[in-house]
Parts: structure tokens; C-alpha cells; sequence
């Protein structure tokens, strides 16, 4: 042995056990000491060493791993709901800001009101603020405030869907926002009592969906709004009579005086809302409130009682150790107040609205609740505050304002998994012909071949879109999108047939391949074990870069509506709805992102597969 | 009875051009434990008639006529499924390329495995333990390192040593070394040469050697046939043929005089066959030889002549098979 081997043993037993398994399965090398000094290197070692010296390859390969990790392990964080829907959050930019209340109002709040995708606040000194995403059409934005409203002493504020309603110290009613459905015009009785004063003490001011409600002290209840949906009245007998109200989606709930709970709106017996449970009809009842589709009463004894629709969990209230003096609804959750300064959500917890942080579950110090939408403000009292639910969307909402984040991701998965089993299956196919072609040669490649030519002369798209047309109609989502697969599958392996079949051509003249015959090797073996290794170097190439093409084609084909239908997402028909200039220009984040991140992603495939037929063509490294 | 035997073999072969008869007419036998040389220069049939044997032809070769008796057995009208059984397992074949002959892709160990699991049904463990000992048969030093290693980390004689290995995996009755050493360099080629001398005796095996180079057939060969043109154009013992014979074809002649030897007579000056070998499609009438042949007559242009005994194992394909008269004459 000589004076290097010497020198090079220890340094090998000190390999880790990580390393070794790297070098003997991926390098194919082993850990043999060799007499012989020749340097011995595998031809994938090889590969890798000139795969890897490539600094576009590497750089592909990294970005792509890290969108494929993405891609593969996102879907279990970020959950795609198919049904979702919510009519709040459409077409919300890239934000995180909804519960961002400015530097100026901390510890000064006096009053919050929580929007839906916005918020607006009065500090101590009267002074109005707004924060989040204010623009609630392609116009109109809560952030211009009127100079009436900047300039009064602000009593108390109220926002709604598009729109915000101040009262200022002198009873002024302001209201600002989209005032385009009647957010503005004010009932005859309103204005009347507003210029008189009298039963104008308002105590309470409400804002929902393009409606609006002031109650005065002595019971009087003034409606005004969008009356298409709502149910905006109130029935004679209730007037005058009136504690609190709250708003649902199309309705409104009052407390009475007498501590009983009322549906006093026109619809009287007809609502839902009208079945109120017993023991809020005892006199005994302190406060109300809504969500979208649920009520909730809660009475002297501290007992909470709900009715309406319940089905996104708003009676799933947990185990209160104390009482409860103030409760507050979101659009699908409640937060309460308790007399120990505590702070408790149940809900729906979509947007981790339900999800109080422990420093207001447990902290004590809780003084004043303001909840919205999907937003929680607590403050604290030393004038701090904390909030818990929605701040925003990183990537944006689309037309239904379903978060853009959740559905690339999910629709990555969906675009990669249909893109990866057309390959495979246009591989296997591809392979199995171009070698039964290229092997046998004479009419078993002329037939191939010809079938292949009609295939590969297929239009493609139009015929896709024709398939899937025909078959596709009867099919469910996910049919289509096993068909989608099976249709992609089946119309590009033509390009991978050919390939395979010219190296079949060159590989079954090497010498090899008569040796293998003349071993008495059968020729199923000779093509799929002998010769096909040789050929999966530029296999794995083609597939690679086929790869990228059945993705971009699979996403063509969603984009014009043949392919993987909504709502299941997927990179191509993300990108459907961007085919207009408002789309294009005013919610540019509905297809910025996903073209960014696909673009990316098939730019990143192509640079993987350039870097492998590089590495492994020794001719054109040296170029 | 000898171990195989091939009697008026026609192999043709479908082209363009018309058919082309790379082997017309070819008779030989190889004996148990012997040695047959089969020589004659590049293009006349040597390939094609050792691959008929194992039907191996090109997709548009095909057996025209003719018999092949391996064993007593008649191999012409075997099915495909009892050929394969046949191929590595009672007749193997090395070829001329050992650059190209081993897979690119395979180990040593999985390349020398194959005909182990393929005939034998061992399995892969086994045949590994197999492959050690195969290796060790070769004379290859570190036969575990090699095991391991691919073709293109081992040089030419050791490709050439695992091709052997390969071949005299299952112990075949007859290996065809198709111009085992042609493409080796001097040095290895005398090796490879001793190698397999030395296996035949080991191992008792049948050799059917080919090659275009008359001396390495001295070395090797009991028994030689010359080819020229799809023909065999003489067979004899290689003692007779090396000797001081007192019949023979005048293209081996031609070849004896191209290679240098010690007895050479001094006024005998060393010289090439003049011309090149006829186009396959454009034989000449009459005897193939005659355009190149010295000694050829008007007779010889129009007439075929047979491959005649001359003397007890010998026979030649020659109207004048007589040295001596020959000579004289011409
Ligand atoms: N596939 C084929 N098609 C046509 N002719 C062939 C084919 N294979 C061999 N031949 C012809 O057969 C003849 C003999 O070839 P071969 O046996 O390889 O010669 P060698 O004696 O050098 O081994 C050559 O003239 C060649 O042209
Ligand atoms: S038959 Fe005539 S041409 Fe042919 S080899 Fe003999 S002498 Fe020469
Ligand atoms: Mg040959």
C-alpha cells in the first residue's frame, strides 16, 4: 500500500454516516480502498459535479425546492375551503393593516369602530382616525374624511360596509363613504329631532350594510339606509320603548326597557329572529348581541343565550368563570367582557377572530371591548391596547374574497400534481412505444410512427378543449381532473416517443446490446433493463422540460375554462378572471401573484433541465 | 461426431441493392476441446457465419439453407424461446469492441451477474459470490474492486478479461471469440491469447476463434478454415497449413507470405495479396479469388471450383491445389 492510501484511511472512517449514504446512493461511489491509483469517478458523479458547478442550475434547483416545499406541505397550513365565500373581503389588496390603529391615537382611544375591512377611532380629544383598508369602492375611500367630521368634537362613531357615521358633541349626524344606496338620507323624524333636540340624546350608534341606526335616551330609534335587503323599521308599538339594538346581516334585534328582548322590526312574526328563547322574555335581560345569523342575549343571572341560524359554532361559548357585563358580535363570532377584566371569543375562528391572546384571557386588566367583523380591539387599563382576529391579507383577496395566499399555494399543488402525472404518464407511454419502435425497427416503427404523427399533428389545445368539452361535462371536479391528467398524458408523449426511439436506434448498433443478446437475454429485458438506463439521462431531461410544458398547458386550458373548473384553484385559472382591464389594472394582486410565482416556477424547470442536458453533454460544458 | 457442425450454410442478407450472400455454402466443424481458427480479411463472412450459429442475424439476415449441429442437435430449427436457452449457457460469444461490448451503465459485478441469474436462477447475492470467483478465473487482481467498478474505469484488457468472464459464466461447450484481441495493443494481446489457452485447458471448453491476422490462428487454432468471399477456401489442420505443406489455396498462401516468420526463405520477398476484396453484390463469375489470384487461368474465370479433399483433412477450393505444380506452372 502506498504512503497515500495511508494518509487518506482515517480520513475516511471519519465520513458520517450521512455523507457515506449521499456518496453510495446519490454519487454512486463507494468506500473501498483501492489499490489501484487510477482516480475512479462515475459518470453521474460526473453529472453532479457539472450540474452543480452551473450557477443558473443551482439557482434553479434551490428556488424551485423551496416553491415545491411550498407547494407540497402549505396545503396543511394554509386549508383551501371550496365553499368559501365572503362577501366582506372581496377584492382586498395585499394589506396588513386592518387592526393597525395609528401611533397618534395609542393610549388616547376613546372610541373604536370596527369596519369590515377597516377601522375608524376617535382619540380623547374628539380627533377621527382611520386605518386599514379603507377603500371600499374603485372610488370612494373612508380615508378621505369630510373637514366636518375632522373638525368636530366627535361624541361617538360607527362604521358599516362602506361607509361611516360620526355624531359630534352638538348631536351632528356626519356620515361619509359610499353614500350612493341611501347611507345618507336621513328619515323626516330624524331630521325634525335633530333640529329640535328633543328625543335627539343619542346613547347608542350603529352602523351594518349600507344601514344605520342612532338611539336616543328615552327609547326613541331612528333607521335610515339601503332598504332592499333590510328589514329598516320599526313597528309603532316598540317606539319610545327601546334599550339597545343590534344589527344581523338583514336585520336588527332590540332590548327593551322592561329587560325583555324584541324582534321589533316590520317583519314582526315572519323573521327567523323572532323565536326568542323564554328566559329573555322573563324582564331579566341586560344586553344583546348579533352576528350575521345569530342573536345572543344575556340575562341578569350572567347566563348567555343564543337563537337564529346557528351554524359557524356562536353558541359554542366555553366555560366562564366569572361574569360576563358586556358582549359583542362579529360577523361569525362573539367576545365578551367579564367583571374580572378578562375577555373571552368563541366562533367561527377562520381568521383567528375567536382566538383572544392569553394577555386579555387571563391578564385582568381589560377595561373596553370593540369588535367587527372579524376584528377584536381590547384596551386595557392603562390605555393600551391588543387586538386579535384578521389584519389583512398578504397576497389579497379575489372576486369572492377568497385569500389569494391559500389558493396559490393549494393551487400550486394542484397545477404540480396534474403536471407531474401527465409527464409520468406520458412518459411511460413515450417509452414504451419510441423503444418498441427503436428497437424493433421495420413495421413495428413505421405503425408507431405513424400513430404518433397523428397524434403529435393533433392541434393541441383546441383538441384538448374539445375532450374535455365532451367528456368533461359529466364529470365531477375531481374527475375532470384525473381527465384533465389522462388528456394531457396522452397528447404529449409524442415528443418523448421520438426521443426514446432515436436513442434505440443508436443504442440497439452498440455492441452491448449483441453482447446481451448473445448471453441469451430476452429482448423485454434487453429494452427495458439493458438499454433504457442508457437513455434515462435524456429521459430525465425531456421529462423535466415537459414538466414545465404539461403545467403551462394544463394552466392554458383552466385559464380558458377547459380545464380544472372552479372553485378548485389551480395556477391557470387563478388566472381566470384576469381578463379584463379592471382586473388587470385596479386588482393587479389577482394575477400578479400568480403569474409571478408560476412564471418562477417553470422558469426554474427550465433552467434544471438546460443545467442537466448540459452537464451531461461533455461538449457543451466546454463551450 | 464432432461438437458442432455446419454444413453448406447460406446466410443472405436483404439490402436495396439486391441480396447479398455474406456466407455461401460455408462447412465446418469444431471438435470437443479443440480449437477452430477461422480466418480471412474483413468482409468475407467470418461474423455472419459464427452469429448464424447463434441466430443473431441483422433483421434482414436470414438463414437461406443449410445446417447447424451443436451436440447432435439441430440448431437451425430451434424456436426462439429453446435459442435463448442455447445463447450464454452452451455457446457464448466475446466480441472485438471490449470498449463498447460491456453496458455503460452496468457494474462489473451486475454485468457478470446476468447470465448467473438468467440461466442458472441464481439470485443476486449468489450470483455476486459467483462473479468473485469468475473474476479470480480471469486472473483480474482486486476482483472485489472491480466488482464494483463500471467499464469505463477499467482498461481495455480488463474489459476484455470481464467480457471473458462473462461469457464462460455458465460454462459453455463452445466459446466464438470474434477477433477477441484485435482492437488490444501488442502486449495485452499476447495475454488475453495466453488467457484463454489457458481457460481451454482449465475448463475443457471449445473455442471458435476469429480473426484476420493468420498469426494469432498459429497460436491458437488446432484447426483452421480460411474465408474469403462467403466461402470457406480451405480447412486443414493448423499443422498442416503452418507446416511445410504440400497442398494449398493460393490465398492462403498469399496470407502465409504477408506475415513474417523465422523460416521465411531470404529470397522470398514479404508482400501483400495485390487488389481488394470484390463488392459483395459484384462477385465475379467463376472462382471469387480469380481477379487477385496469380496463379489464375482462363478456366478459373468461368468455373467454380469445389472445396475438394486433397489429402485426409484437408481440402481446398481450388482447381490447382498442388504447390509444387502450381508453382511451376505459373
Ligand atoms: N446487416 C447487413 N446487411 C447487409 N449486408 C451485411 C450485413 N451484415 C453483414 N453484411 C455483409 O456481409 C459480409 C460479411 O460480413 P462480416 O461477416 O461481418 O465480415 P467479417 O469477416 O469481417 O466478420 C460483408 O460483406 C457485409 O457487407
Ligand atoms: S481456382 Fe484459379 S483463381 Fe481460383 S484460387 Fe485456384 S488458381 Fe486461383
Ligand atoms: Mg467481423
Amino acid at each position: 500500500m502506498s504512503k497515500k492510501m495511508k494518509n487518506n484511511t482515517p480520513k475516511k472512517k471519519k465520513r458520517s454516516t450521512l455523507a457515506r449514504w449521499f456518496r453510495q446512493t446519490v454519487l454512486r461511489k463507494h468506500d473501498i480502498d483501492y489499490d489501484n491509483p487510477e482516480v475512479i469517478e462515475t459518470p453521474l458523479k460526473i453529472v453532479a459535479q457539472n450540474f452543480f458547478a452551473k450557477k443558473t442550475a443551482v439557482f434553479g434547483v434551490v428556488v424551485f425546492l423551496l416553491i415545491l416545499l411550498v407547494v407540497l406541505i402549505g396545503p396543511y397550513f394554509f386549508k383551501l375551503n371550496l365553499g368559501e365565500h365572503e362577501q366582506t373581503l372581496i377584492h382586498v389588496p395585499p394589506s396588513n393593516n386592518m387592526m393597525k390603529i395609528p401611533k397618534e391615537m395609542h393610549g388616547r382611544i376613546s372610541d373604536i369602530a370596527p369596519g369590515t375591512t377597516f377601522g375608524i377611532g376617535v382619540d380623547v380629544d374628539g380627533k377621527v382616525y382611520s386605518w386599514g383598508h379603507t377603500r371600499v369602492t374603485e372610488r370612494i375611500d373612508l380615508k378621505d374624511i369630510p373637514d366636518e367630521v375632522q373638525e368636530a368634537d366627535l361624541k361617538m362613531i360607527a362604521a358599516g360596509m362602506d361607509h361611516a357615521v360620526a355624531l359630534d358633541t352638538n348631536g351632528k349626524l356626519m356620515v361619509w363613504g359610499n353614500t350612493r344606496r341611501s347611507q345618507a338620507r336621513f328619515t323626516p323624524d330624524m331630521e325634525k329631532a335633530q333640529k329640535s333636540g328633543k328625543n335627539w340624546n343619542i346613547v347608542q350608534l350603529e352602523a351594518g350594510m349600507q344601514v344605520s341606526a342612532a338611539l336616543d335616551e328615552g327609547g326613541y330609534l331612528y333607521l335610515w339606509g339601503n332598504r332592499s335587503n333590510f328589514d329598516l323599521g320599526i313597528k309603532r308599538e316598540y317606539q319610545g320603548n327601546i334599550a339597545k339594538i343590534a344589527f344581523m346581516a338583514n336585520e336588527y334585534i332590540s332590548l327593551l326597557k322592561d329587560g325583555n328582548v324584541a324582534y321589533t322590526g316590520i317583519k314582526g312574526k315572519g323573521s327567523p329572529f323572532s323565536k326568542i328563547p323564554d328566559e329573555l322574555l322573563q324582564g331579566k335581560t341586560v344586553d344583546i348581541a348579533a352576528t350575521d345569523r345569530t342573536c345572543a342575549g344575556l340575562t341578569e343571572d350572567g347566563k348567555v343565550y343564543f337563537w337564529g341560524r346557528l351554524e359557524k359554532g356562536e353558541n359554542e361559548m366555553p366555560e366562564i368563570d366569572s361574569k360576563i357585563i358586556k358582549i359583542e358580535g362579529g360577523r361569525f363570532h362573539y367576545s365578551a367582557l367579564l367583571e374580572n377584566g378578562n375577555v373571552v371569543s368563541w366562533g367561527n375562528n377562520d381568521y383567528n377572530q375567536a382566538k383572544a391572546p392569553a394577555q386579555v384571557t387571563s391578564g385582568g386588566n381589560v377595561k373596553e371591548l370593540y369588535v367587527g367583523n372579524f376584528q377584536n380591539y381590547a384596551i386595557l387599563e392603562n390605555g393600551e391596547h391588543v387586538t386579535w382576529g384578521l389584519s389583512g391579507f398578504p397576497l389579497g383577496t379575489d372576486n369572492f374574497g377568497r385569500d389569494m395566499l391559500v389558493r396559490i399555494i393549494n393551487g400550486g399543488r394542484v397545477t404540480m400534481l396534474v403536471g407531474a402525472i401527465a409527464v409520468v404518464i406520458a412518459t411511460i407511454i413515450g417509452v414504451i412505444l419510441g423503444g418498441l419502435a427503436g428497437y424493433f425497427g421495420g413495421t413495428v416503427d413505421i405503425v408507431i410512427m405513424r400513430i404518433s404523427e397523428v397524434v403529435g399533428g393533433l392541434p393541441f389545445i383546441p383538441f384538448a378543449m374539445i375532450l374535455s368539452a365532451v367528456i368533461g361535462s359529466r364529470l365531477d371536479p375531481t374527475q375532470r381532473m384525473y381527465l384533465i391528467m389522462i388528456v394531457l398524458g396522452i397528447l404529449s408523449w409524442v415528443g418523448t416517443c421520438r426521443l426514446v426511439r432515436a436513442q434505440f436506434f443508436a443504442q440497439r448498433e452498440m455492441e452491448y446490446v449483441t453482447a446481451a443478446k448473445a448471453m441469451g437475454i430476452r429482448e423485454g429485458a434487453i429494452i427495458f433493463r439493458h438499454i433504457l438506463p442508457n437513455v434515462f439521462s435524456l429521459l430525465l431531461v425531456s421529462m423535466t422540460l415537459d414538466f414545465a410544458t404539461s403545467m403551462l398547458t394544463e394552466s392554458t386550458l383552466s385559464y380558458l375554462g377547459f380545464g380544472i373548473p372552479l372553485p378548485t384553484p389551480t395556477w391557470g385559472n387563478l388566472l381566470t378572471g384576469a381578463n379584463n382591464s379592471i382586473i388587470i389594472q385596479q386588482y393587479w394582486w389577482r394575477w400578479v401573484f400568480p403569474a409571478v410565482i408560476f412564471g418562477m416556477c417553470t422558469i426554474c424547470i427550465n433552467l434544471i433541465g438546460d443545467g442537466l442536458r448540459d452537464a451531461m453533454d461533455p461538449k457543451s460544458t466546454e463551450r | 461426431m464432432s461438437l458442432l457442425e455446419v454444413r453448406d450454410l447460406n446466410t443472405f442478407f436483404r439490402t436495396k441493392h439486391g441480396i447479398v450472400k455474406a456466407v455461401n455454402g460455408v462447412s465446418y466443424t469444431v471438435e470437443a476441446g479443440k480449437t477452430l481458427g477461422i480466418v480471412g480479411e474483413s468482409g468475407s463472412g467470418k461474423t455472419v457465419s459464427a452469429m448464424s450459429i447463434l441466430q443473431l442475424l441483422d433483421t434482414n439476415g436470414f438463414i437461406e439453407s443449410g445446417s447447424i449441429k451443436f451436440d447432435g442437435r439441430e440448431l437451425t430449427t430451434l424456436t426462439r424461446r429453446e435459442m435463448y436457452e442455447i445463447r450464454g449457457n452452451d455457446i457464448s460469444v466475446i466480441f472485438q469492441e471490449p470498449m463498447t461490448s460491456l453496458n455503460p451503465v452496468f457494474t462489473v459485478e451486475r454485468q457478470v451477474s446476468e447470465p448467473f441469474m438468467v440461466h442458472q436462477g441464481l439470485s443476486k447475492r449468489e450470483a455476486a459470490l459467483r462473479v468473485l470467483d469468475m473474476l479470480r478465473d480471469v486472473r483480474i487482481p482486486n476482483p472485489e474492486v472491480v466488482t464494483k467498478q463500471y467499464p469505463h474505469q477499467l482498461s481495455g484488457g480488463m474489459r476484455q478479461r470481464v467480457m471473458i468472464a462473462m461469457a464462460l459464466a455458465c460454462r459453455p461447450r463452445i466459446l466464438i471469440a470474434d477477433e477477441p484481441s484485435t482492437a488490444l495493443d501488442v502486449t495485452i494481446q499476447a495475454q488475453i491469447l495466453k488467457l484463454m489457452n489457458d481457460l481451454q485447458e482449465e475448463k475443457g471448453t471449445s473455442i471458435m476463434f476469429i480473426t484476420h491476422d493468420l498469426g494469432v490462428v498459429c497460436q491458437m487454432a488446432d484447426d483452421v478454415a480460411v474465408m474469403y468471399c462467403g466461402q470457406v477456401v480451405e480447412m486443414a489442420p493448423a499443422r498442416t497449413i503452418f507446416g511445410k505443406p504440400q497442398f494449398s489455396h493460393p490465398y492462403t498462401e498469399g496470407l502465409l507470405f504477408s506475415i513474417p516468420r523465422l523460416d521465411t526463405p531470404s529470397d522470398v520477398r514479404l508482400e501483400a495479396i495485390p487488389g481488394a476484396v470484390p463488392h459483395p453484390l459484384k462477385l465475379p463469375d467463376g472462382c471469387k479469388f480469380a481477379p487477385r489470384c496469380k496463379y489464375a487461368t482462363e478456366r478459373c474465370k468461368v468455373e467454380e471450383p469445389e472445396l475438394v479433399e486433397v489429402q485426409p483433412g484437408q481440402g481446398v477450393r481450388c482447381f490447382y491445389p498442388d504447390l509444387k505444380e502450381r508453382r511451376k506452372d505459373g
